[in-house]
């Protein structure tokens, strides 16, 4: 392997969380065509536990909508213990509202270290490598 | 001697956004060596009841113009452009709310083409 090269293990890990299967599979496709490593869930409780588990989860996309706990609670829950960044990605831009409590609170108090981004469906995929590599950068960094 | 790399400085403008509650899905950044570029629809999050100034965005890209590292700013907005150093709302047709997104007003879009939607 040249000095240049990394392995697939050693390439930047990113865990998706959506409550659709498709929309995990073309995040999956996406990224791992962009060299990432993509690790995917339809369930909030697993991907608490698997940051839990692997620190070295660099990135997390999370859909903001789903049955049960929402992006939101998941964030919060995972912020309880670790710090990576956070990609929402969403449909519904009114999501993000000052007229939630919720959203002011995460707002002033998680979104202000800059480690959290937004990103609104539906987008280009150019969109989508844009706002992970403006969080993580590159997949061989 | 302290290195400022493009992802440290993507880092302290998110949070100069976030502190003048700029909707962050709206906007893209992209940042090489130092220099920035801006694009997409620049406004605050939903319900927000003060609405972008040309003073408020003066204050807003002079603290981001002073962020260490940043070489250059430049923006391609939208919905504000920057001419001589004065800021300036208009509307560009929102191309999300075209393909029919009643959910989705708009992400901005980039000055070059790009690949398929997802």
């Amino acid at each position: 392997m040249g000095p240049g090269l990394k392995r697939k293990d050693e390439m930047k890990t990113i865990l998706a969380l959506d409550d659709e299967p498709e929309i995990l599979k073309c995040f999956k496709d996406a990224l791992e065509l962009r060299g990432f490593t993509v690790l995917t869930t339809t369930s909030q409780d697993a991907c608490i536990d698997m940051v839990r588990r692997q620190p070295d989860i660099a990135l997390l996309l999370l859909d903001v909508k789903m049955p049960g706990k929402t992006g939101f609670d998941v964030y919060r829950e995972v912020r309880a213990f670790a710090a990576p960044p956070v990609l929402f990605i969403t449909a519904y831009p009114k999501s993000f509202t000052v007229e939630s409590d919720e959203v002011v609170t995460m707002w002033q108090e998680q979104f202000a270290d800059g480690t959290t981004d937004i990103l609104y469906k539906p987008f280009p995929l150019d969109s989508l490598f844009s706002k992970v590599e403006g969080l993580i950068g590159s997949p061989l960094d | 001697m302290i290195v400022h790399t493009d992802l440290d400085i993507n880092r302290a403008i998110r949070r100069v956004l976030v502190k003048h509650w700029i909707d962050l899905g709206r906007i893209s950044i992209r940042t090489t060596n130092g220099r920035i570029l801006f694009f997409g629809y620049l406004r605050r999050i939903e319900g927000h009841r003060d609405n972008l100034s040309p003073p408020a965005l003066d204050a807003m890209f002079y603290e981001i113009s002073r962020i260490r590292g940043v070489q250059h700013v430049r923006t391609h907005f939208d919905n504000w452009s920057n001419d001589g150093g004065r800021w300036h709302p208009f509307e560009r047709v929102d191309m999300t709310d075209r393909r029919g997104g009643s959910q989705s007003s708009g992400t901005g879009t980039p000055p070059a083409p790009e690949p398929g939607p997802v």
